[in-house]
């Protein structure tokens, strides 16, 4: 038996947003125009494959092929490892002291660990239920 | 304050709506934000429970400099995780989730954690709609108009939905849910009158 493939979610929702960003459109432009919940879109930037339907608008409205992002082998992403490189929304005063910075440095390489090594974890379960 | 951009509002309704629809709530009913987050698939860390990890950096959010952090989202990839102060009052937990979600289900562009010397990155903008969005998720307009149906105090309507007297102040402001309902009525009792 030949190795599995599998449906690289990443990079065609990696490609989406490219296309969405191209035409200048925000993503609840996106949800109207492809007629796609906006949580279906949330749940796809979660890793989380999109259901039939929804792949098949999405492809129709980003004129995107699916068939390439069949993936035959492992993909590989290159993972920020600063903290200045870590991606966020921060909710808390701007205008954080020296403290309060070492603060959220500390809170934010902890929350970061703990969500890799989550990723990672899921990342082998799907590998294996494939 | 930041302007929101035309449209911005009507386009938050409609996801709060959908969002309800999602959850099988009608249109008043409280949200919980916790749910929204468990049918979104983003996880939702409290603060609290990475006093392990981050031993010093807790113990100051959660009890020296409380007020100055309420939430962050984090990410690896595309794939984000939430963590909020949970030494907040129930009420406020409840928005900083919302507000949260609100980045998700807005699939804001999220920004580098922290610059050279501390410096953080601030986007007045997404900052603005995800407030926005937050409120029209656990107040959202039919709720202001229930709330000023039934003549509710905003503690009443507070504890009925779970957020603060200040989320309830704000959202009967804006959607005028009080002058609405007011006006509706003395409409009708000049149209009963014979």
């Amino acid at each position: 038996m030949e190795g599995a493939a599998s449906f690289d979610a990443e990079g065609f929702f990696s490609a989406l947003d490219a296309t969405r960003q191209e035409r200048s459109l925000t993503w609840k432009q996106v949800s109207n125009q492809a007629k796609v919940s906006a949580s279906t879109l949330t749940r796809m930037g979660q890793g989380r494959r999109p259901d039939v339907d929804s792949l098949a608008a999405l492809a129709n409205w980003s004129a995107l092929d699916p068939v390439k992002f069949i993936r035959g082998g492992r993909r590989t992403s290159a993972k920020p490892e600063t903290v200045a490189m870590i991606s966020t929304y921060l909710r808390s005063d701007p205008n954080l002291n020296e403290a309060g910075a070492t603060a959220l440095e500390e809170v934010i390489k902890a929350t970061y660990m703990r969500l890799t090594k989550d990723v990672r974890a899921k990342a082998r379960v799907q590998k294996r239920s494939e | 304050m930041f302007e929101l951009r035309r449209g911005f509002k009507s386009e938050a309704n409609e996801i709060a709506r959908e969002v309800r629809g999602e959850l099988g709530l009608k249109l008043a009913d409280p949200l919980d934000p916790l749910l929204l987050a468990e049918h979104l698939e983003i996880p939702v860390i409290a603060l609290s429970e990475l006093a392990a990890d981050a031993p010093s950096g807790t113990h100051h959010f959660l009890h020296v400099a409380r007020e100055v952090f309420s939430a962050v989202t984090v990410f690896s990839g595309t794939e984000r995780v939430i963590v909020h102060n949970d030494s907040h009052s129930p009420g406020r937990q409840s928005s900083n989730i919302a507000h949260e979600l609100s980045h998700g289900l807005l699939l804001h562009p999220a920004t580098p954690a922290l610059g050279p010397g501390g410096c953080r990155d601030w986007d007045p903008m997404v900052e603005q709609e995800a407030e926005w969005l937050a409120g029209a998720l656990l107040i959202s307009e039919e709720a202001a108009l229930w709330i000023a149906r039934q003549g509710l105090t905003l503690d009443e309507a507070a504890s009925h939905y779970g957020v603060s007297r200040q989320m309830i102040q704000f959202r009967l402001n804006v959607t005028g849910a009080r002058r609405r309902v007011s006006l509706g009525r003395s409409t009708f009792s000049i149209k009963a009158q014979p």
